[in-house]
């Protein structure tokens, strides 16, 4: 009565039969000139998939991702205070600007910083296009973070300072931002995620970080499963840990600097 | 559906037809040198794009809705299962990218005799993707629901469904509604990767039309501004719209 399920499953494993052999051809970089072999592994190894290994692309995409979040930091500081000067024009473009990178596509944005320059004759890598991207969409997120942050500091601090006399950059820098900064971890932790998550995107131009290398192996070999887990997997095990201690690390920071909660 | 089919088609028709008319005197010639030049000759294919981009939106909307509202309750619920098989969903599409699932359900799920075209593929897994964190956000909100509420609920003798049913989650939807509103932009965003397996959304038209143009500031910088005007004129206004109507509607029972 039940044999479909049986039967199901049976070729269900059937199809699910792991070619290990490639698994262990693709996944480790090769050790400097070490024969696969030598460290026991297949010894059907070609040279490592002429795409490359996917933990050698794990190394592309945590560069994109630092490289990525370090733009982001500084332009988002800037994006923030662009909406915090006297000058209401500013305030609103810089607003509109925001607004605009916040609810337009990641990818039509890497799309168009890479080949937008090609005709008004600068051409960009892929690197830089792709870091430029990630790194204005993520300041545009990091800006509202960092606003949120600011605007959450009571009022009465920048008054306190106005009453000490105290310059303009001081209170700015030594006040208000150490105040602020527990304030915006939670934000900028979930956003370091949300730029890891999102690099993949990176491969629509030809960015070698691990989906592109994915998707260039299993179309080499022709077997995306192995693959295409193995991605997920790598994701799942580096992000789950990461939002831990980063949780830590919040209530961490937030117990040194004396705050309750 | 017969009638709806026919006048969402005449909706598109139309739109095309009034570019045409706007766009009748320009004469296209083999390259693009003008921006009306581009609209004329390519203006079909962004408008079929964008009419796509909706419908993913509008059908990864429901899948998000149904599975945020499912494995939010459940994440509150009083059984170990129901918890632990929420919580795994939820953590599971949450820590791995839009795009690995995108790839995964169209390459891998075939080997489990789940074949899909890359259309439902598409609005499927934008809609997990995204239903992921609206349960997150549906849990939030059904947290935030005062605790006076069960308690009166409790003591009126309610069982614990019908609590739910009645009590707690139609003032939930009134807390989660602004967070949603976001969620829906990022849905949108997210609909974009579709064109990467094949559906010839937005973004896939915009690659076509860029290899038969080569005009990309005028090629992207119009999508972009069209996802733009998705967002800032139909999402954030009908969220607006339902929020009103919402609280309004909670007030007055």
């Amino acid at each position: 009565m039940f044999d479909f399920i049986t039967d199901y499953f049976a070729q269900v494993g059937a199809r699910l039969d792991w070619d290990w052999e490639l698994v262990q051809c693709v996944v480790f970089p090769k050790l400097f000139g070490t024969a696969y072999t030598d460290l026991g592994f297949a010894a059907a190894c070609k040279d490592p998939a002429v795409s490359g290994t996917l933990l050698g692309a794990l190394g592309n995409t945590l560069t994109a991702v630092f490289l990525g979040y370090a733009i982001a930091m500084v332009v988002g500081l800037v994006f923030a205070i662009g909406q915090r000067t006297r000058s209401k024009i500013l305030t609103h473009i810089v607003r509109e600007l925001v607004e605009f990178i916040r609810s337009t596509p990641l990818v039509v944005q890497i799309f168009f910083v890479f080949f937008v320059g090609p005709q008004f004759g600068i051409t960009l890598s892929p690197w830089v296009a792709g870091m430029t991207a990630i790194g204005l969409h993520y300041a545009a997120y990091l800006s509202e973070v960092y606003r949120g942050a600011l605007n959450a500091v009571p009022a009465g601090q920048t008054e306190a300072c106005i009453a000490l006399n105290l310059p303009a950059r001081r209170t700015f820098f030594g006040i208000i931002v150490p105040q602020a900064l527990p304030l915006a971890l939670p934000g900028m932790g979930n956003y370091l995620i949300g730029i890891f998550k999102d690099t993949p995107m990176l491969m629509v131009i030809g960015v070698a970080e691990m989906m592109h290398v994915a998707t260039a192996i299993g179309s080499e070999y022709w077997r995306y499963t192995e693959v295409m887990t193995i991605v997920g997997l790598i994701f799942l095990t580096l992000s789950l840990p990461t939002a831990a201690v980063l949780r830590m690390f919040e209530t961490f920071v937030r117990r040194k600097m004396g705050m309750t909660r | 559906m017969g009638p709806i089919v026919s006048i969402y088609e005449g909706i598109q028709t139309a739109i095309k037809v009034f570019l045409a008319g706007i766009l009748s005197g320009v004469e296209v010639s083999g390259r693009v040198d003008s921006y009306p030049e581009f609209l004329a000759k390519f203006g079909d294919r962004l408008v079929d794009g964008t009419f796509i981009t909706l419908e993913q939106t509008v059908l990864a909307i429901v899948v998000a809705v149904a599975m945020a509202t499912v494995f939010g309750v459940g994440r509150v619920s009083n059984s170990f299962l129901i918890r632990s098989i929420s919580t795994t969903y939820i953590e599971f599409f949450r820590g791995t990218s839009l795009i690995v699932q995108l790839f995964w359900i169209f390459y891998v799920l075939p080997f489990f005799g789940v074949v899909l075209d890359p259309y439902p593929a598409g609005f499927v897994a934008v809609g997990l993707n995204l239903g992921a964190y609206g349960a997150e956000v549906v849990r939030g909100a059904i947290q935030a629901v005062p605790r006076g509420q069960y308690e009166a609920a409790y003591a009126l003798n309610m069982s614990s469904r019908l609590r739910m049913r009645r009590i707690i989650f139609p003032q939930a939807v009134v807390i989660m509604l602004p967070a949603w509103g976001n969620l829906l932009i990022e849905l949108l965003k997210g609909t974009a990767l579709v064109g990467l397996i094949s559906v010839t959304d937005l973004m896939f038209q915009s690659r076509q039309v860029y290899s038969l143009s080569y005009a990309a500031i005028e090629t992207f910088g119009t999508i972009l501004i069209i996802y733009y005007l998705i967002a800032r004129l139909v999402i954030t206004p009908l969220m607006r719209f339902l929020e009103a109507w919402m609280s309004r509607n909670l007030k007055r029972n």
